[in-house]
């Protein structure tokens, strides 16, 4: 094995290759899950998605609220509000985080605070309850989560009235619809969804810190979309709250559509001959026929729809100028495996597949 | 709430309940969630086919809620979608199911149908060929058997009856003979009985075999599913209430890991600290979750699905649970989430932080060389801060292996007191050591007890330990001794079903629960006794201990026996099954596997495992054994069955069919016996046959005389002149002595012959009238010995007749006076008058009206009525009532109605009262069995016969109009060719010739007109030509006796007999009544000729005289005949009646007849001279007859010849003229040295002829 003295990279092809952008137009939809959507909407209850890492739950609520926002510019916010659940969440998590410290550190070690008495004043003026003390320091400490935005922005009265904004890239001048996301719902303690279960049905939520301030969902939607890898089941309780939809695998020709769609189009329009587009879609075929192999393999992690985007767009030069998989550069190949093996036993099985 | 749609429903309520039923949570907000969607998206129902895929889309996400649970969801759509299609269109799909069961029964029907066809062609097939050797049979062998012959009678040559032919002239009774009686025996077949047997037995077999062995042999079964899946049965578990405890015990919040600042209490201490920030923090508890592996030998094993069961049980309350099951090695787990299993690695990864319990005996967890934990075990487990065993072994079974696993796992019992110490454990910073453990435990013994119970594989327990292990209670609990007795009943309830299952356990738990009335018997703690029987770990009981647990289950109470079976029984027929499943094929084995533990369906059982045995799917060796043993009675007792059925088929074709059957046997019958018959004479018969063959001419036989004077001394019969018939036999046989002795033979044999004749003659003359009647009485005697042994047709006929005969030879001597023929008539009368009423030993009254008497009393009429009848049948004679009776008379109609009355009742058993009229008095009634109205053929025909000859003799006047012979009598009897031992009887010739003349109406017409010619030298010209009536006897003579000659008819004319010319030497010459008579003999035969007249017509009564035309020698020579003939050897020549054969045609044949002189004055007996020295050669022309002939003046034996017609045979007028034919000629040729023809014609003959031989004028001249 030759040893390489240092990192040299070609500027064009390698070192400033344009970021893979994920396209939420890209998205592709099928029929099923699309009328699951509208039942969530309709039923307004929280949607919850499972399948295997990589089947575009998380882009689903991109989607969702990119074409919504598209429909209705003024209504709806374009992105989603995001959630990710960590292992330690718990449900307060959701609606808004308290800088205990901060606050602790601020009231005890800053005494000049013009900026926020101003704040504060302001702040002060905005609470609905006169008589009883203002804290505006609280505010400060506090940071309103994905659904805790969701609910302050659709309800306009508490858009005025909430001291916890402005809120980062959301403009809140009005009141809008929005589209949140609780990733990963799976990952956090039982707790998590147990508590889940009545902030979901209500869409209301309390400050503790801030002398129990209480916020509710005003006129305006909140869609809530929750993902989940199926890792640890979720109570029972909880499930029979939410629109339920799984999303399968795809198939080798939706992931031909994904493909296609995600990586090559721009490309494939570009090419003119058909003759040759018709050898580019063989060769992605056969590409991704290889992937489904793997998949099927009994490898420990098995890769998903991202890793065979992630792996496809790595091998995209060659698959353009068709070039079977087998006769790919050695190296490339082998480094292209590595996108899609994520263990060293399932490296060295790729390499004898 | 479904919307009502003009085009479609929504299948929602059939489809939410199908979810339900299928295992979906379907809760009343899963409801109202599918109708909203329902009334948004398809407010006017479906409308188009695309929305269907939009309706399942749009449900599924509601009603599902997981991925497993989608992909039925789909599956379930579908199938409720299509299911409501076709209900709607009521499709053929729904009738399918039953169609494809249907055809079994038709499939059976046709099976039965071909078999009986089969058996039908086979027995056909036998019939007919069981028929064709009895065919020949039925022809009767013509000879009878000797030995049924009476003694001295040669009944061979009376087979057909020879009457005693009596001259043509007289009114003849033949006496007839009795032919044998033909005696058919019918004797059975015995083979074709044993055959027809064998082959309905085999037919019998063959419909048995389906019924004991139906061919339904069990086709293994490969089609999904696979397994019996039974109905849940865990929610009729009760938990026990150490659960709950656990479950609360389990849920103790732990710390987390993540503190958050506890705000008060910093503030607080800030606060005493003078400001100085002192931050507390609190930690966030967090429920404790557990990761349960559970140790599954096989998806039977029964524990395994307890825990699982306890572990949902755990679940629900909120115990945060992640239950993988693993086969005794826990690298590798698999739950319903991951069907094809996690590796221990991806377990840690996802719970790390739970706390683990592994359910297992931990055996394979040990490196048993080191002593240790293996190595895999700590490097897999070695993660998780907190793990425990729970073991099923309980603590005082403890060994070694626990000892070893607790230096690495928290060893606990997998009972409720253990279960309660997991949590202490777990929270306890320390880990307990083994010996803490049992102290813990409170298991004593200082040394490592053995694993006992747990130690033991199901097959080699016995059920005393099984007892001891069930009655060891847990520490917490305290059973009474009924409820350990239950717990016994239950574990040996379990060998019911063969391959046990968790399912099955808990129904047969609930049926005890059930039936002893408690409400805490399945429990959790129960359970866990229960499924730690060995047997229950696995899914089959070792076959020993099964039948000792069911020879145990044999001993519970029936009832709760049979609830037991029933609750089994009806938990596999709750089992969803697909026909031709393998699934299927197990649930129909179990089912009756366990039906083979209840004696009530035992032998269902049996027969219906037999097709699963035949295909080899039982696998239990003991019901194998059984099935198999079963089997065997049954081929055994289809066997037994059948042999038994041929026996008594046997058995009973002998009774049905005796021996020897009387009568002919019909239908079925037929084809097992066959038919022989025997010819039989009796005595009577032979009596009866004598005196029908008793003549004259038959006495002449010696042997016949002899046989006849034996059966008449046999008879009694005294002749009344011995020494006449004695004298008359004497003389006979000197006579023929005489001549045939050498001594007294002569040379000229003719001569001798005609001597020996006239002397016979001479004999018979002085002796006759005795003869006669000797020759009568002897007749009468033989018959009435005939008649004494047995009442024959014949022997009655005969009688009749030679009494008849004898009073019509009385009468015709001429001393008859009108009081004698009276008598004589009453006589017949009274001989025939028995013999048309009665016969046989019993009296059978006359058929006809027997039948015409039992259909009147059959009639249901008025006795009245019926009485007249009846009258009116008697007036015919049917002599069916008492006439003697004198109460009759008195008490008329009383008596008649009684015996109407009588007699209708008797009509009804065939039987009939018969009044006996000669008989005694006490003995004038006789019973008489009717025959059956079918008559034999035999018996009729003699009946009517009789009814024919009676009707002629007693209703005809005797005198008016002499009978001739009943043609039934001819019919029988029928009169042969007079051969050569029978000659015409003579004496009624001689005695009755004037009454012959009106006895032959064929000649009254001619015979006046004879009288006119006299003897006219003239042809006769005005009256009719005598000679064609001279000819017309001849003719007749010829049609009696010559039945092979053609008759001569009006389109073949011509002359009868054979036309020829005789070649011979004349031997003699003989004149009788105008008549020359030649004898002549050609080559050792003689023969007759004759030339004249006819022979009982005087010559000088004729109006014919013949003219004689002569030639001599060199005109001789010129006869084209006679160039023909002149060197031919003697005999007879046929010769055709044309020109080229050698016939003669005086007309035709040119000059050569008027070369002839007529010459008017020669003597017809002048003609031919004999001369013995030097033989005439002579060439006779004419018809040559068969002898018969009652001129016979040469006494020549039988056998000669007679030629006749030796004259013209053309030119004769009507009515003779069918005579009249060409070159038929007759004439005669002498050669004595010398040639001399002679030609002859009649003067009333035509000389002048047509082509046809007939007169050219038309009348005579």
């Amino acid at each position: 094995m030759a040893l390489v003295e240092k990192f040299e990279f070609d500027e064009q092809t390698e070192l400033n290759v344009p970021r893979m952008k994920k396209n939420p137009s890209d998205y592709i939809l099928d029929s099923a899950l699309y009328n699951a959507v509208r039942v969530a909407i309709l039923l307004k209850q929280p949607l919850l998605l499972t399948g295997e890492p990589g089947t575009g739950k998380t882009r689903l609520a991109e989607k969702l609220a990119a074409d919504l926002h598209t429909r209705y510019p003024n209504e709806y916010l374009s992105k989603p509000l995001v959630f990710n659940t960590k292992t330690v969440s718990t449900s307060t998590d959701l609606f808004y985080l308290y800088d205990a410290l901060g606050h602790f550190h601020a009231t005890h070690f800053e005494p000049e605070k013009p900026e926020v008495s101003a704040n504060g004043a302001a702040a002060g003026t905005v609470l609905s309850i006169p008589e009883k003390p203002p804290v505006p320091e609280v505010a400060r400490h506090i940071r309103l989560q994905a659904l805790g935005q969701a609910i302050v922005l659709s309800n306009p009265v508490m858009l005025d009235k909430c001291p916890y904004l402005p809120m980062n890239d959301v403009d809140a001048s009005k009141p809008r619809s929005s589209v949140v996301l609780i990733d990963e719902v799976d990952k956090a303690p039982r707790d998590f969804t147990n508590d889940l279960l009545n902030e979901l049905d209500r869409f209301r939520f309390q400050v503790r810190e801030d002398g129990n301030a209480e916020y509710e969902i005003g006129t305006k939607n909140i869609f809530v979309i929750l993902t989940s890898n199926s890792e640890k089941n979720l109570p029972d309780a909880f499930l029979r709250r939410c629109i339920f939809y799984h999303i399968e695998f795809p198939k080798e020709d939706q992931l031909m559509e994904i493909v296609l769609n995600q990586i090559f189009n721009k490309e494939l329009d570009r090419t003119e001959s058909a003759s040759k587009r018709h050898a580019v879609e063989q060769m992605i075929a056969e590409y991704i026929a290889y992937f489904v192999t793997v998949k099927n393999a009994n490898l420990k992690k098995k890769p998903a729809t991202a890793e065979l985007i992630s792996w496809m767009y790595f091998l995209r030069d060659d698959i353009l100028h068709p070039r079977p998989l087998k006769e790919v550069d050695e190296p490339k190949r082998l480094a292209s495996y590595s996108i899609l093996a994520k263990h060293a036993e399932d490296f060295a099985l790729l390499k004898t597949l | 709430m479904t919307p009502v749609s003009p085009h479609r429903p929504l299948p929602l309520g059939e489809l939410l309940e199908q979810l339900r039923r299928e295992g979906f949570v379907v809760t009343p907000e899963v409801y109202d969630r599918c109708f909203r969607i329902a009334d948004t998206w398809f407010p006017d129902g479906l409308t188009t086919t695309g929305q269907l895929r939009e309706l399942k889309e749009l449900l599924g996400p509601v009603v599902v809620r997981s991925d497993i649970e989608q992909e039925r969801f789909g599956a379930i759509f579908d199938q409720v979608v299509r299911f409501s299609d076709q209900a709607a269109k009521q499709t053929e799909t729904a009738e399918k199911p039953a169609d494809s069961q249907k055809p079994l029964m038709p499939d059976r029907l046709r099976w039965a149908t071909l078999l009986a066809a089969i058996t039908l062609l086979l027995i056909g097939l036998v019939v007919y060929y069981l028929q064709k050797p009895v065919n020949p049979g039925i022809e009767p062998p013509q000879t009878p058997s000797n030995s049924t012959q009476s003694p001295g009678v040669d009944t061979t040559k009376r087979i057909d009856p020879s009457p005693v032919v009596r001259p043509s002239s007289y009114p003849s009774f033949p006496l007839i003979q009795a032919n044998p009686t033909r005696i058919t025996t019918y004797t059975r077949q015995t083979g074709y009985l044993l055959l027809a047997v064998l082959l309905a037995t085999v037919a019998a077999a063959a419909v048995l075999f389906r019924y004991f062995f139906p061919s339904r042999k069990r086709l293994p079964s490969d089609g999904p599913p696979y397994f019996l899946t039974f109905p849940d049965q865990e929610k009729t578990i009760k938990v026990a209430e150490s659960m709950d405890v656990w479950a609360r015990q389990l849920n103790q919040r732990d710390e987390g890991q993540r503190r958050m600042m506890d705000v008060a209490r910093t503030i607080r201490a800030t606060a005493s600290r003078g400001g100085y920030p002192s931050i507390y923090y609190q930690q966030i508890k967090l429920r404790p979750r557990y990761l349960v592996l559970i140790d599954q030998r096989s998806t039977f094993h029964q524990q395994a699905r307890l825990y699982a069961y306890l572990g949902s049980v755990l679940t629900e309350s909120e115990v945060e649970l992640e239950t993988l099951f693993f086969n005794s090695d826990p690298r590798t787990c698999r739950s319903e989430k991951y069907p094809r299993g996690i590796a221990l690695s991806d377990l840690y990864r996802l719970h790390r932080h739970s706390y683990l319990v592994l359910i297992t005996e931990g055996i394979r967890l040990i490196d048993y060389d080191r002593g240790t934990v293996a190595p895999w075990v700590m490097n897999g487990f070695d993660g998780w801060e907190k793990r425990a065993i729970l073991t099923p072994v309980y603590p005082e079974n403890w060994t070694s292996i626990e000892a070893i696993l607790a230096r690495f796992f928290i060893v606990l019992p997998a009972t409720p007191d253990g279960q309660l110490l997991l949590r202490t454990y777990f929270q306890a910073g320390e880990h307990p050591t083994f010996q803490e453990l049992r102290r813990q435990l409170q298991v004593n013994s200082t040394t490592a007890a053995d694993r006992g119970f747990f130690g033991k594989p199901a097959s080699k327990l016995t059920i005393a330990e099984i007892d001891r292990f069930l009655e060891n209670p847990f520490d917490t609990e305290k059973p009474t001794e009924e409820e350990i007795t239950r717990l016994k009943q239950w574990a040996y309830a379990t060998a019911v079903y063969a391959t046990p299952t968790w399912e099955m356990t808990l129904a047969i738990g609930k049926t005890i629960e059930r039936f002893q009335g408690t409400d805490a018997f399945v429990t959790t703690t129960n359970l866990l006794k229960i499924t730690a029987l060995p047997w229950l770990q696995q899914s089959s009981i070792p076959e020993p201990l099964r039948q000792e647990l069911l020879a145990r289950f044999d001993a519970l109470p029936t009832a709760m026996k049979t609830a037991i079976h029933q609750d089994v029984l009806q938990l596999l027929e709750s089992v969803r099954t697909k026909p031709g499943s393998l699934a299927e094929e197990e649930r129909e084995r179990h089912t009756y596997e366990v039906m083979l533990t209840d004696e009530k369906h035992r032998l269902e059982a049996l027969r219906k495992l037999a097709p699963f045995q035949k295909a080899g799917l039982i696998t239990s060796p003991t019901v194998d054994r059984q099935v198999g043993a079963h089997e065997r009675r049954k081929t055994v007792a289809y066997g037994l069955t059948l042999a038994i059925l041929a026996v008594f088929g046997l058995v009973a074709g002998y009774f049905i069919f005796p021996e020897t059957s009387p009568t002919t046997p019909a239908g079925l019958k037929r084809f097992f016996y066959t038919t022989s018959d025997s010819l039989r004479a009796d005595s009577a018969m032979m009596y009866n046959n004598l005196a029908a063959r008793l003549s004259f001419d038959s006495l002449k036989n010696t042997d016949f005389a002899t046989q006849i004077a034996t059966a008449v001394k046999t008879i009694g019969y005294k002749p009344a002149n011995d020494s006449i018939g004695a004298t008359y036999q004497n003389g006979l046989h000197r006579i023929t002595s005489r001549y045939q002795s050498p001594t007294g033979k002569r040379s000229d044999g003719f001569q001798a012959v005609s001597e020996m004749t006239a002397e016979i003659e001479a004999h018979q003359k002085t002796y006759l009238p005795v003869l006669e009647s000797e020759l009568y009485s002897m007749q009468i005697a033989l018959l009435m010995a005939s008649l004494r042994q047995r009442n024959t047709f014949e022997a009655l006929y005969n009688l009749h007749a030679v009494r008849f005969q004898r009073g019509v030879f009385l009468d015709s001597t001429g001393n008859n006076s009108s009081r004698e023929r009276d008598l004589a008539i009453r006589g017949i009368r009274k001989i025939v008058a028995p013999t048309s009423w009665y016969s046989a030993p019993g009296f059978f009254p006359q058929d006809s009206l027997l039948v015409d008497y039992l259909n009147l009393l059959n009639q249901n009429l008025q006795a009245d009525s019926l009485l007249i009848r009846v009258d009116a049948l008697d007036s015919y004679g049917a002599n069916m009532r008492k006439y003697s009776n004198p109460a009759y008379a008195q008490d008329r109609s009383n008596r008649q109605i009684q015996e109407i009355k009588t007699a209708q009742q008797a009509a009804q058993f065939n039987r009939v009262n018969l009044f006996l009229p000669n008989a005694p008095r006490n003995k004038n009634l006789l019973v008489v069995r009717v025959p059956r109205r079918t008559l034999s053929p035999e018996r009729s025909d003699s009946l009517a016969r009789l009814t024919a000859a009676w009707i002629k003799l007693h209703l005809d006047k005797p005198d008016s109009a002499p009978p001739t012979i009943p043609a039934t009598a001819v019919k029988t009897a029928p009169v042969k060719a007079p051969s050569v031992k029978t000659r015409p009887k003579t004496i009624p010739a001689k005695t009755a010739p004037t009454k012959a003349s009106n006895q032959t109406p064929a000649q009254t017409n001619s015979y006046p007109t004879q009288t006119k010619p006299a003897t006219d030298e003239r042809p006769a010209t005005s009256s009719p030509d005598p000679e064609p009536a001279a000819v017309s006897p001849i003719d007749n003579t010829a049609n009696a006796d010559v039945k092979q000659e053609p008759q001569p008819t009006v389109v073949q004319r011509g002359i009868p007999g054979d036309y020829g010319v005789l070649v011979g030497e004349v031997r003699e010459t003989r004149m009788v009544s105008n008549n020359l008579f030649l004898l002549i003999a050609a080559n050792g035969d003689y023969y007759q000729v004759r030339i004249g007249n006819q022979p009982n017509a005087s010559y000088g009564k004729s109006s014919d005289t013949p003219i004689l035309a002569m030639a001599e020698n060199e005109r001789v020579r010129k006869i084209p005949g006679f160039q023909r003939f002149s060197s031919a050897k003697e005999g007879f020549y046929k010769l055709d009646k044309t020109s080229t054969s050698g016939a003669l045609d005086y007309l035709r044949t040119g000059d050569s007849y008027a070369d002839f002189k007529v010459d008017r004055k020669a003597y017809l007996g002048g003609l031919v001279s004999v001369s013995k020295k030097s033989p005439t050669r002579i060439y006779v022309w004419g018809a040559r007859w068969q002898p018969a002939s009652s001129t016979n003046p040469f006494k020549l034996p039988n056998g000669f010849y007679e030629i006749h017609y030796v004259h013209q045979n053309q030119g004769f007028y009507s009515p003779n003229d069918v005579l009249n034919a060409p070159w038929q000629d007759g004439g005669i040729i002498l050669d004595s040295g010398s040639l001399k023809a002679i030609a002859i014609r009649f003067s009333s003959q035509s000389t002048t002829t047509d082509a046809k031989g007939d007169p050219v004028k038309a009348t005579a001249k």
